[in-house]
């Protein structure tokens, strides 16, 4: 891990300080502010408070607001590979990569420190955001989040990182295998699309809905309402069978937290793998500017 | 293998599909030497550092700095070696300073310590002033110097400089070649200085290369290499009068290649220095001399004659 730290910080610290960080981030954060308020009058509306008020923000919307839930499934991952898209390729384009790779560093400690920067800058984003959603919504309904609903939303936001993580390396991925930073930006905006909007039509038109569990959008969305509803009980097809019986009781965290497992561990792997691929191609690439 | 050469590569070659970018290259660079290579763009000279600082994997053949495998132990080599790329690399967006602490950050020199040097790396470069600009607003001299910074502040064995002198005025040229040879005196530092300027390696050099399509046609001191293409000298005379008899008579005489007219000027290529027989032989045959030209041949004719057989 010869200088990772190193790199990491300065990295951190590029992307902290970036002008695309601060737009996004006040986009974001307005969102945010936006969708809550927007939540709160749809709570206002329906009056269904009472049980898990602070989940039902950031999982409803309201009078033409998305849901919390929504935006980060759909538009966080801009944020995810905004700071990526172009790490190395740009680094190659400049010379700076080579400048590092002279110094006393190992190659794959440059990539490491990459991707962990730009996890760490998108984690920041959220838990920022996040815990002004919850500020705000405390300040509005004058009461506290109950323990369990606490650990739900921190799940979500693991959850949330988890999902981001797949487009920080998407991001990654692209600036690895595109010299050129403006066909990288726009590799990662196509798989963004077409993930968020075209993966839809697709499915819809192969007929087998099962196919949507290829998507990272459509599995965080899923596992994103099972920990946000602990009345959520099974996913899938649901036959008669399973269904009698059944208490409409909500769930304890622990077994929502069983039910989402296998989108959690597909989440990581998704990361994985493509931090993987990027990976081999950086450690084999050709580092001089052409 | 000897100790007393830092650099040495034994038929290293890299090959890039159907390009062959250096081919099989044999290079000894001793202790304390201001080597120049020279070479045109793509003659594979950058390809070389690149593979002496274990950055790109040789396809065949071997080298060693100082010792060491670049790409067996890179960090020992890089950390033994400053490089100054041909694009510098140095972060715009940050300032001097930063970019500088920023490598000594990736050497593990203390805090202390790198501010010291960074001071002493800046000051030698004549770049104190300029210490916290943002060095994309700098001119492209003064980047150079702060790349320049950069690789002086590792205190290296050996520097690699990929054309250092690219886009610098004239002055800042002769300071920036001056301080390569100061470094080099002074700190015994091994320089390998890559250039297609046959000019900037000839002031300071000791050793150079000439590099041509992955090769090196030859190498060597400067009066080495000039002398092995040969004395060979041409004498233009400018004369009145010139007949026949007279140009028959100075290819006769003893030593003598080649002579060419065209108008009034005589061209006589020579085996030495034929300068007085020649001009005795216009006056006996009553041509009048009226300027008379030996040009030497020089280490960038030798350079060009190189470039045309390859």
């Amino acid at each position: 891990m010869a200088r990772t730290r190193e790199i990491f910080l300065k990295e951190l610290a590029d992307n902290l300080s970036s002008k695309r960080f601060w737009l996004l981030f006040i986009i974001i954060y307005a969102l945010g502010l936006f969708i809550t308020y927007g939540a709160l009058q749809g709570l206002e509306l329906s009056r269904t408070g009472g049980e898990f008020v602070f989940l039902k923000l950031f999982l409803t919307g309201g009078q033409g607001f998305p849901s919390f839930l929504w935006v980060v499934a759909y538009l966080a991952p801009l944020l995810g590979f905004i700071f990526t898209f172009d790490t190395v390729n740009r680094e190659i384009s400049s010379g700076t990569l080579s400048n590092v790779l002279s110094q006393p560093v190992h190659r794959d400690s440059v990539i490491n420190a990459k991707v962990l920067a730009g996890i760490v800058t998108v984690a920041l984003t959220l838990v920022g955001v996040v815990f002004l959603v919850i500020g705000f919504g405390v300040l509005s309904l004058s009461t506290l989040p109950t323990l369990e609903e606490v650990g739900r939303i921190l799940v979500f936001l693991f959850l949330s990182i988890v999902y981001l993580s797949i487009w920080v390396s998407i991001g990654l991925l692209s600036s690895v295998f595109f010299r050129r930073e403006g066909t990288s930006a726009l590799a990662s905006i196509a798989v963004w699309m077409f993930f968020s909007f075209f993966f839809y039509m697709v499915v819809s038109l192969a007929g087998n809905t099962t196919l949507m569990l290829f998507s990272p959008t459509f599995l965080f969305i899923e596992a994103a309402s099972v920990v946000l509803m602990p009345l959520v009980r099974i996913l899938g097809p649901v036959s008669i069978e399973k269904l009698v019986g059944m208490l409409p009781n909500p769930l304890p965290l622990g077994q929502s937290l069983l039910l989402i497992w296998p989108h959690l561990t597909s989440l990581i792997a998704v990361t994985l793998i493509i931090f993987a691929l990027s990976y081999m191609k950086f450690m084999r690439q050709e580092i001089r500017a052409i | 293998m000897e100790q007393n050469f830092v650099i040495e590569t034994s038929n290293l070659t890299k090959r890039y599909e159907k390009l062959v970018a250096v081919d099989k290259l044999n290079l000894s660079i001793k202790q304390g030497e201001l080597f120049g290579l020279l070479g045109p763009n793509g003659a594979g000279k950058t390809t070389t550092v690149l593979m002496l600082l274990g950055l790109t994997e040789p396809t065949s053949g071997t080298c060693r700095v100082c010792g060491f495998d670049p790409f067996r132990e890179p960090l020992k080599v890089k950390s033994l070696s400053g490089y100054l790329a041909e694009r510098m690399g140095i972060y715009e967006d940050l300032t001097a300073e930063q970019n500088l602490m920023y490598i000594m950050k990736l050497n593990r020199i203390p805090e202390n310590e790198s501010r010291m040097r960074v001071k002493d790396a800046l000051a030698s470069v004549g770049a104190s002033d300029y210490a916290r600009v943002k060095v994309g607003k700098l001119s492209r001299g003064m980047r150079q110097r702060v790349g320049v910074a950069g690789v002086l502040i590792k205190k290296p064995k050996i520097a690699f400089f990929d054309e250092p002198t690219q886009g610098i005025d004239p002055k800042g040229k002769r300071e920036l070649l001056d301080l390569f040879k100061l470094i080099s005196r002074r700190e015994k530092t091994t320089i390998l200085l890559l250039s297609h300027m046959l000019h900037d390696i000839q002031q300071i050099c000791d050793r150079m290369g000439i590099m041509i399509n992955g090769k090196i046609v030859a190498q060597g001191s400067i009066e080495e290499l000039k002398s092995k293409r040969g004395e060979e000298w041409v004498i233009a005379v400018e004369a009145k009068n010139i007949s026949q008899k007279l140009l028959h008579e100075l290819s006769d005489l003893e030593g003598i290649k080649n002579v060419e007219r065209s108008g009034n000027l005589v061209t006589v290529e020579c085996e030495r220095d034929l300068r007085s027989e020649i001009l005795e032989a216009f006056v006996q045959n009553k041509a009048s001399p009226l300027d008379l030209r030996a040009k030497e041949h020089s280490l960038e004719e030798i350079y060009l004659s190189y470039l045309g057989e390859a």
